[in-house]
């Protein structure tokens, strides 16, 4: 599947589609290898899972018994659901990285009165990755209508995040391009010049690639900026919606720090294409005034050798 | 407001129901554009429906959103 999407189209339906999914344990691979590190006896496993879709966007859930410790099941949930998906040939499925998001999110529903009073509505990191969200049970009177109106509330600003990604990863192809070209453009100028005078033919072949390699690079330079100026925009705009989401504005750190990117100096790549270029230009026309010069004299010589031998003549 | 603790053993006795939630995107794109809204869905609910994993599905709108189908296309 391709997970490293530039461009994609992308279907909300309204309604949402609600799966409910049984696993066996036994088909739970990646939570069984979990289980195999895990040290603890008291594992909170579960068989039952519940998936809210609207196209693009999913939503696994689980309940879960919070004095054990429990695998997500959710990289099990996601391989059933996306070959379920794959058999259907009206599409493709397309999927873009973290699926799912590396962050468990938590919500804990408690029982009201003047103890959880202090803790309700507030929400913390356990440890890192597991964000814990303290409600009252009184929001919890459908669990299924709840899990929809969460979907709803995040899935536009998720898949803002996840177009963002797409302008990422368009970045970073372009990116190892610029090196993959810049590291050939080097070869192809130590190539031409060690390519011997008198192989004219080798000679231009190679200035021609390189002439080519260049003009390759310049306009993937300005790719790179357009794409570059682009994402920097959209990551803008994501913050922006992050820090007004109720649930996602605490992730916004994590969610960014998957948009962080490696950025190549322009201008420095820049000026040593141009350098590339002018090393080429010279020799160029150092071998053209050889060549100049070697005829010169090789007419020289013809001319003085016709006219020695018309003189003979005459 | 978020805080680090290191232990919430105190909350269990008030803890109702926990649920866990994952997100991630898994987009579907017709190979014909020109489908229409309904076929998609149908598909979409046999399609998941085939899978003998699938115990149950059924559709349900977010509160104060339509009950009727709307499919919404983003290009990016």
């Amino acid at each position: 599947m391709d997970t490293k999407t530039t461009k994609l189209i992308r279907l909300s339906f309204l309604p949402y589609i609600i799966c409910k999914i049984h696993l066996p344990k036994k088909n739970q691979e990646i939570g069984m290898t979990w289980e195999s590190f895990a040290t603890s006896e008291n594992i909170d496993w579960t068989e039952k899972f519940d998936v809210v879709y609207d196209g693009s966007i999913f939503l696994v859930s689980r309940e879960i018994d919070f004095s054990k410790r429990f695998h997500p099941g959710s990289e099990d949930i996601r391989e059933v659901f996306f070959s379920i998906l794959k058999k259907e040939k009206t599409w493709n499925l397309k999927s873009v990285a973290p699926v799912p998001l590396r962050e468990n999110i938590i919500l804990v529903f408690l029982v009201e009165n003047n103890e959880t009073a202090k803790i309700i509505g507030r929400n913390l990191f356990r440890k890192p990755g597991d964000l814990i969200f303290f409600l009252p049970e009184s929001v919890l009177r459908k669990v299924d209508q709840f899990q929809v109106d969460f979907l709803s509330q995040i899935s536009f600003d998720l898949a803002l995040f996840y177009d963002t990604v797409c302008e990422l990863n368009e970045v970073n192809t372009y990116r190892e391009e610029l090196e993959k070209i810049h590291i050939e453009l080097k070869s192809m100028v130590d190539k031409l010049q060690k390519l011997h005078f008198y192989n004219f033919l080798a000679y231009h072949k190679a200035l021609k690639q390189l002439e080519n390699l260049i003009s390759k690079h310049f306009s993937y330079i300005v790719n790179y900026g357009l794409a570059l100026n682009a994402l920097e925009g959209t990551i803008g705009k994501l913050k922006e919606q992050l820090k007004q989401n109720f649930w996602l504005k605490h992730l916004q750190l994590q969610l960014l720090e998957e948009l962080e990117h490696k950025k190549i100096d322009v201008d420095a790549l820049t000026k040593c294409t141009n350098h590339i270029k002018e090393i080429a230009q010279r020799s160029y026309t150092n071998r053209i005034t050889l060549l100049a010069t070697i005829l010169t004299i090789i007419g020289s010589i013809i001319g003085s050798l016709v006219i020695d031998y018309v003189r003979s003549v005459l | 407001m978020v805080m680090m603790i290191s232990s919430i053993d105190q909350l269990k006795k008030y803890v109702k129901k926990a649920f866990l939630f994952k997100v991630g995107s898994a987009y579907i794109v017709p190979k014909d554009i020109t489908i229409d809204d309904n076929t998609l869905f149908n598909k979409l609910i046999q399609c998941l429906n085939s899978s003998p994993l699938v115990v149950k599905t059924y559709t349900l709108s977010p509160t104060g959103k339509p009950r009727a189908l709307n499919v919404f296309v983003f290009r990016v």
